[in-house]
C-alpha cells in the first residue's frame, strides 16, 4: 500500500513537473538546458529554509550569505536573480562564481556544477568539515558524496540526500526535505 | 402583626416572577450567544490549527514542486467530515494539490484572505511558510455544522432554561397555594377567635342573667317570706292595738264607777247624818282609799301604755316597709310628670341635705308615668338620703329625668319596657363594691352603722317600682360613685286612677 501509493505519488510528481516545465517555459528561456537550470537555481534557493547552519557559520550578523557556483556557471543569471534583494535572517545574499575553493571564502552553499573525479572531489575536500551546503548535479562519487545531488528523473528536476555528508558538515535537514529525496544516504 | 407581616413578606407576586423568568431567558439568550459566538471561534481555531499544521507539513512539496506528496498530506484532511474542501497553492498561485467533496467548488487562490465566511461555510487561509520564506498558501474550507449538531449543542441551555422556568412557575403555584391556604388558616383561626370571644361573652351574659335570675328570686323568696310575716305580724299588731284601746277604756271606766259609787254614798251620808253609819263610812273610806290609790298609780299606767302604743306603732311601720318590699301595699296610682313631682318636693330634698351636699337638677321629662306619687316622693327622699350619706366629706347629687324611646330603649338593658322615663339619683361618693351592689336590694341589709339604717330603704323602693311595672337598678363602682336608676314605663292616661290595691 505504501509502496503503491509511493509510486503512483511519482508519477503524479512526474506528470506535474512537466506541465510546471511547459508552463515556465512561457517566461524562462525556451532551450530545455536553460529551463533545468532556472529550476535548479529556485531550488537551490528554496532548500535553504530546510536546512540549518550552526551559528558559528557566519562570521557577523551582516555578513552575507555566500552562494558559490564552482566550475562553469549553468545559471545564465537565474540564481542572481532568484536572490536578488533576498536575505537570510540578517545575512543578504551574495552569488559568487568560484574557479576553485581554496583560500575559504566562506561559502555557505556551494553549487558544483560540470566537475569530475579528481576535481569535484578536491572541490568537495575542500569544505569537507565546514558549514557548508554542497550541491552537485552532475556525478555522485559515493566515496566522496555532496549532501544535496540534482539529478533528472523521469524528466523531473529531483534530489538525493547523504546525511553523512551533511553531519560532517554540521548542517541539519528539515525532514521534510528528506521526505521529498529519491534517495536518504546515511 | 408577625403572622401578619410574614405572610406579607412570603406573599406571592406574580410581576416578581415574571421578571425573574424574563431576566432568565435573557441570561439564558445570552449565554446561548455566547457560546455560538465561542463555538464558532473554537471551529475557526480549530480549522485554522489543521490548516497550519498542513502548511507546516507541506512547505518542502510547494517548494519542489512535489505534488504528490503535497496531495498526500492535503488527503489525510479527508478523514474529516468537518471540512469541505482544501486547495494548497505555491506563490505564483498555482495550484498544487486540493480536495473538494460532492457538491462543492474548488477554492481559488485569495492570497489577500485570511478567514471567511461564506454561505455558511468557514473559510481559511494559512500561508505555508519554511523559516521566514513563504512557499505558499494552504485553503481550508469547513463543512457547515448540521443543525443536529447545533440543536445537540444547544439544547442544553434550552433544557436548562425550560426547566428553570418550570421550577419557576412550580414554587410561583407553589407558593401561591401555600398562601393560600395559610390566609385560609388565618381566616379560620380568626373566625375561631372569634367564635371563642363571642361565646365567652354570651357565658358572661349568661352568668350575669343567671345571676341576676338568682337574686330577683332571692328577692323574691326574701319578699314573700317577709311578705307572708308581716301581713300576719301586722294583724296581730291589729289585734294587740284593739286589745290595748278596749283595755284603757275599761281602766277608765272602772275609775268613774268608783267615783260614782264614792258620790252616791257620801248623798247618803250627808241627808242623813244621824244614822250611825260608821261601819259604812269606814268601808267607804277603805274604797276611796282604793280608789284614791289607783289614782296615784294612773299616769304610771300611762306611761306604759303610751310606750306599749308606740311599739305597736313601729312595729306597724315595720310591717308596712315589709309588705311595701313584698310589693303586698296598697298603692294609690295616679299618672304622674316625674319633672313636676322632683320640683314640688325641691324644699324637702334641700332641707334634708348636709351643707357641703350640692343637689343638682337635669329634669327633661314631659311624659307621664302610672304611679302612686306619695310612694314616689318618699323613693326619691330616701334615695336623696342614701346619697347625702354617702357623701360625708361633701359632694354633688345629681337628680335627672329623661324620656326614652322605645327605639333606643332597645339599645339598652330595659329592653321590655318601650317608652319609658327614666330617672337617675347619681352621686359623687366612695361607690360600691360589687359585692355590696348584689346585696343592695335586700331587706335588712345596711352599711350604716347600728341604728343609723333600717336595711329597708332600697328594698322598699326596689318593692313599690317593681309593683309600680317599672325596674330599678345600681350602677357604681368603687371610687366612681353610685347612680341608682329608676325606669317607669310611659303611661298616656292622663287621669287620676281610683285607689288600687295590690297584694
Amino acid at each position: 500500500m505504501r509502496l503503491g501509493s509511493h509510486w503512483r505519488r511519482r508519477l503524479t510528481s512526474a506528470l506535474t513537473a512537466l506541465s510546471l516545465c511547459v508552463a515556465g517555459a512561457a517566461w524562462a528561456q525556451p532551450a530545455p538546458a536553460t529551463l533545468e537550470y532556472a529550476i535548479k537555481a529556485t531550488y537551490l534557493y528554496k532548500l535553504i529554509p530546510f536546512v540549518e547552519w550552526p551559528p558559528s557559520a557566519f562570521a557577523s550578523r551582516s555578513a552575507p550569505f555566500l552562494i558559490c557556483v564552482v566550475g562553469d556557471n549553468p545559471f545564465d543569471g537565474y540564481l542572481s536573480q532568484a536572490v536578488a534583494g533576498r536575505r537570510f535572517g540578517t545575512h543578504p545574499f551574495a552569488v559568487r562564481n568560484l574557479r576553485t575553493l581554496e583560500g575559504k571564502p566562506g561559502c555557505r552553499i556551494v553549487f558544483i556544477s560540470g566537475l569530475h573525479d579528481a576535481r569535484l572531489r578536491q572541490a568537495l575536500a575542500a569544505v569537507a568539515g565546514r558549514p557548508v551546503l554542497t550541491v552537485t548535479d552532475s556525478t555522485i562519487d559515493s566515496d566522496a558524496p555532496s549532501v544535496v545531488h540534482f539529478m533528472i528523473e523521469k524528466r523531473h528536476v529531483r534530489f538525493e540526500i547523504d546525511l553523512g555528508a551533511a553531519a560532517r558538515n554540521d548542517l541539519k535537514l528539515s525532514s521534510k526535505l528528506l521526505h521529498l529525496a529519491v534517495t536518504v544516504r546515511h | 402583626m408577625s403572622i401578619s407581616s410574614a405572610h406579607r413578606m412570603l406573599a406571592f407576586r406574580p410581576r416578581l416572577a415574571v421578571v425573574a423568568a424574563v431576566l432568565f431567558l435573557l441570561a439564558a439568550g445570552a449565554a446561548t450567544a455566547f457560546q455560538y459566538r465561542n463555538a464558532r471561534n473554537d471551529r475557526l481555531r480549530q480549522v485554522r490549527a489543521q490548516a497550519s499544521v498542513v502548511a507546516a507539513s507541506v512547505t518542502a512539496a510547494i517548494a519542489f514542486n512535489d505534488r504528490a506528496a503535497a496531495q498526500e498530506y492535503v488527503n489525510a484532511l479527508k478523514l474529516n467530515p468537518g471540512l469541505d474542501a482544501a486547495a494548497v497553492y505555491d506563490q505564483q498561485g498555482r495550484h498544487v494539490a486540493g480536495f473538494h467533496r460532492d457538491g462543492g467548488a474548488p477554492i481559488p487562490n485569495d492570497p489577500t484572505l485570511a478567514s471567511a465566511s461564506r454561505d455558511g461555510k468557514l473559510l481559511v487561509a494559512v500561508s505555508a511558510r519554511q523559516g521566514a520564506m513563504r512557499m505558499g498558501t494552504v485553503y481550508l474550507r469547513a463543512a457547515p455544522i448540521p443543525w443536529t449538531v447545533t440543536a445537540a449543542r444547544f439544547s442544553g441551555i434550552a433544557l436548562l432554561t425550560l426547566m428553570a422556568i418550570i421550577f419557576l412557575s412550580l414554587l410561583g403555584l407553589g407558593q401561591r397555594a401555600l398562601m393560600r391556604s395559610h390566609a385560609s388558616l388565618l381566616r379560620q383561626t380568626t373566625e375561631l377567635a372569634e367564635a371563642n370571644a363571642r361565646l365567652g361573652e354570651e357565658m358572661e351574659q349568661r352568668l350575669r342573667t343567671e345571676e341576676a335570675l338568682h337574686q330577683s328570686r332571692k328577692m323574691e323568696a326574701v319578699g314573700q317570706i317577709s311578705g307572708g310575716i308581716a301581713h300576719d305580724f301586722n294583724n296581730l299588731l291589729m289585734v294587740l292595738k284593739g286589745s290595748l284601746a278596749l283595755f284603757v277604756k275599761r281602766l277608765q271606766q272602772s275609775d268613774e264607777a268608783f267615783e260614782q259609787l264614792d258620790a252616791a254614798a257620801r248623798a247618803q251620808i250627808a241627808a242623813d247624818p244621824a244614822r250611825d253609819m260608821q261601819a259604812t263610812r269606814d268601808v267607804l273610806d277603805s274604797v276611796l282609799e282604793i280608789a284614791e290609790q289607783r289614782r296615784a298609780r294612773r299616769p304610771q299606767l300611762d306611761r306604759y301604755l303610751t310606750a306599749a302604743e308606740d311599739g305597736i306603732e313601729r312595729a306597724a311601720s315595720l310591717t308596712q316597709r315589709l309588705l311595701s318590699f313584698a310589693r303586698r301595699q296598697p298603692l294609690t296610682p295616679s299618672s304622674v310628670n316625674l319633672d313636676e313631682l322632683v320640683r314640688k318636693m325641691q324644699p324637702l330634698l334641700e332641707h334634708s341635705l348636709t351643707p357641703l351636699v350640692y343637689l343638682r337638677y337635669e329634669l327633661a321629662s314631659r311624659w307621664l308615668v302610672l304611679c302612686d306619687p306619695n310612694q314616689m316622693e318618699n323613693a326619691i327622699l330616701n334615695l336623696v338620703i342614701n346619697a347625702r350619706d354617702a357623701l360625708p366629706d361633701g359632694g354633688d347629687i345629681t337628680i335627672r329625668t329623661t324620656d326614652v324611646v322605645a327605639d333606643a330603649a332597645a339599645e339598652s338593658e330595659a329592653s321590655d319596657l318601650g317608652d319609658h322615663v327614666w330617672l337617675a339619683v347619681a352621686d359623687t361618693g366612695a361607690g360600691m363594691s360589687e359585692e355590696i351592689r348584689r346585696k343592695a336590694f335586700e331587706p335588712f341589709y345596711t352599711t350604716k352603722p347600728m341604728g343609723k339604717g333600717t336595711g329597708l330603704g332600697l328594698s322598699t323602693i326596689h318593692g313599690y317600682v317593681l309593683q309600680s311595672n317599672g325596674q330599678v337598678s345600681i350602677d357604681s363602682e368603687p371610687g366612681h360613685g353610685t347612680t341608682i336608676h329608676i325606669r317607669m314605663p310611659r303611661t298616656h292616661v292622663a287621669a287620676t286612677a281610683d285607689t288600687e290595691t295590690l297584694s
